[in-house]
């Protein structure tokens, strides 16, 4: 039981750290909500026949997840940033704990993270867009735990590795999304399932995301173990 | 002597037999093609039906056009040209990854050369 | 160099045989199969080269993923190499397959592209491999690390992909459902994926050979730097 006081001390210092200044925090759930912004600038059109705005609330789990998946790189590399800077990651790669803890305290802090970031969007787009996200709390609440897992965990896992890397910032998102894309589209379809109010679909797509989870999770710990090594 | 005019009789006959079975396949082919419409009563009785029914007229009046088999003719001849593009296509990426790759590895392979022996005169020194 | 002029009798016949073995897929394709009965006509000739190419392109990513892994393992630069080949090969038949599937799909869907389950599963492995590039050009010192793990991440992300894609598009037409084939054609085919192999092999100890000599240029400059040869 060490091991999970290893995590929970970790990812209670970077909590921690974060809320001290709330500066990711802050930053991202800003950049969050513009994203969907921009993306109600985008997607929204007049109808033809009258003067109302047309119902694109059958998009909102697009615009859900692609907001979260742009501002969660970006809180990725920012988090990662810091311990670049205050030279902490060699510390904590020196310490004698096991590098597995040290990368799940990561990811958990980038999930927490993530989920404030969801907590944000979420609400917005369903006032935006009208739409019914809230109708099933316990799929939705779910769906965004899931997703935040898988991505934070493989964000963890690349984000550990460009620490030293010379353009870290351009190539994140670039090593990130093509691995990411089957959990986007999963996240995004058990979203749209609750939407439908089809909820056996739903639970279909949240075990292809646990099943995701649990595969690149033993991928992340087994890799990060050989990769992070000063 | 005899022998010899006997093989000067025999040849252009040889060689003209010879010409004969190279063109039976081709004659074979041309029976293949075209075989001779077979008798049958019931052959006839069935056209003479068929004429009868004004429907079945209307219906095949258009397909023995020529402008189906334009139609046809052209779609075969667009699909040709992309036949070709991705052929070429495939030649041409394999072509260039190959080129590519040998040069590169001339390349290598020269200045290795040209520094080992700098090294070794180095090392003579 | 001195591993590949050992085998270079080998290697030497291998390529004849593919040059022969590619003008012999040639008249397999275009004299002694028949052409495809329905809508798709001649253009079903390019099917051929079409699908041994999309095999070669999932080789090329499972071959990249386990010589990452073993690279991982044991640091052993032999399989950095095995796997920085194989990333390449992949992307070059990943374009092939990109590139000929697009014109095999307007005369047969009557569109450039279509978001089908394997088109869609293909075209992210190819970007994965794209990305794995991208990682080693500009990833500075450690990238061969990170673009281990990447090649570890895309092949453990096939299957994901797939089946992802698959469910994502449920009700798309069946369009693609492949004509119950011709013996002659299905004979062909197998020939050309044959050969494709064969032709793979060639390229990635082809690209292998290259990445040693850059090692061993590198090596050099260094003993010629110590030396003070060059600047």
């Amino acid at each position: 039981m060490d091991f999970l006081r290893y995590v929970k001390t970790l990812a209670w210092k970077d909590v921690r750290v974060e809320f001290r200044s709330r500066e990711i925090i802050y930053t991202m759930s800003f950049f969050a909500a513009m994203v969907v912004l921009l993306f109600s600038f985008a997607f929204s059109r007049q109808s033809a026949t009258s003067s109302e705005m047309m119902d694109v609330s059958d998009l909102s789990p697009g615009f859900v997840w692609v907001a979260v998946l742009f501002a969660g790189t970006l809180g990725l590399s920012r988090a990662f940033d810091r311990e670049r800077e205050t030279g902490t990651m060699r510390a904590l790669l020196l310490a004698p704990i096991p590098r597995a803890a040290i990368f799940l305290g990561k990811s958990v802090a980038i999930a927490i993270m993530v989920l404030v970031v969801q907590a944000v969007v979420v609400p917005l787009v369903a006032l935006f867009f009208d739409a019914p996200l809230f109708a099933h709390p316990l799929p939705l609440v779910i769906t965004l735990l899931l997703g935040t897992i898988g991505f934070s965990v493989v964000g963890s896992v690349f984000a550990a590795m460009l620490l030293k890397a010379g353009s870290r910032d351009v190539l994140l998102p670039v090593v990130l999304y093509p691995i990411l894309v089957p959990l986007f589209i999963a996240a995004i379809k058990a979203t749209a399932a609750m939407l439908d109010g089809s909820l056996e679909d739903c639970w279909f797509w949240i075990r292809f995301l646990a099943v995701y989870d649990t595969i690149f999770l033993i991928a992340a710990l087994w890799t990060f173990e050989s990769l992070v090594i000063e | 002597m005899t022998l010899r005019a006997t093989t000067l009789r025999v040849l252009p006959v040889l060689a003209l037999l010879l010409l004969g079975f190279s063109a039976v396949p081709g004659v074979a082919n041309a029976q293949v093609k075209g075989p001779a419409p077979y008798a049958s009563e019931i052959r006839d009785k069935c056209i003479a039906e068929m004429e009868k029914d004004d429907r079945i007229l209307a219906a095949c009046e258009g397909s023995h056009s020529s402008k189906y088999h334009v139609l046809d003719a052209k779609q075969a001849i667009t699909n040709k040209q992309f036949v070709v593009a991705a052929y070429a296509a495939l030649w041409g990426i394999v072509t260039i990854f190959v080129l590519v790759l040998w040069l590169r590895q001339r390349k290598l392979s020269v200045e290795i050369t040209r520094l080992q022996a700098e090294l070794k005169k180095a090392a003579a020194e | 160099m001195t591993d590949s002029s050992r085998s270079a009798p080998l290697f030497i016949g291998a390529a004849v045989a593919c040059i022969f073995g590619f003008g012999y897929t040639l008249s397999l394709i275009f004299y002694q199969t028949p052409l495809s009965a329905g809508p798709l006509y001649f253009n079903q000739k390019i099917f051929y080269y079409h699908v041994p190419c999309a095999f070669m392109l999932f080789l090329a990513v499972i071959i990249c993923g386990i010589a990452s892994i073993n690279y991982l393992r044991g640091r052993n630069q032999k399989w950095d190499d095995v796997s920085v080949a194989a990333a390449e090969v992949s992307v070059v038949f990943g374009t092939i397959v990109m590139v000929t599937g697009v014109l095999w799909a307007k005369p047969a869907w009557g569109k450039w592209w279509v978001w089908d389950a394997r088109l869609t599963s293909a075209l992210l492995l190819w970007m994965t491999m794209i990305a794995y590039q991208l990682v080693r050009k500009y990833g500075g010192a450690g990238s061969e690390r990170l673009a281990s793990g990447l090649g570890v991440f895309a092949m453990v992300n096939i299957p994901l992909v797939y089946a992802s894609t698959r469910l994502w598009k449920t009700n798309h037409p069946s369009a693609n459902t492949v004509p119950s084939l011709d013996p002659s054609m299905r004979a062909a085919l197998w020939f050309s994926v044959l050969l494709f192999t064969v032709f793979f092999i060639l390229l990635l100890r082809l690209r292998i050979d290259a990445r040693r000599a850059e090692r061993r240029l590198y090596e050099c400059r260094e003993m010629a730097l110590d030396a003070g040869i060059i600047e």
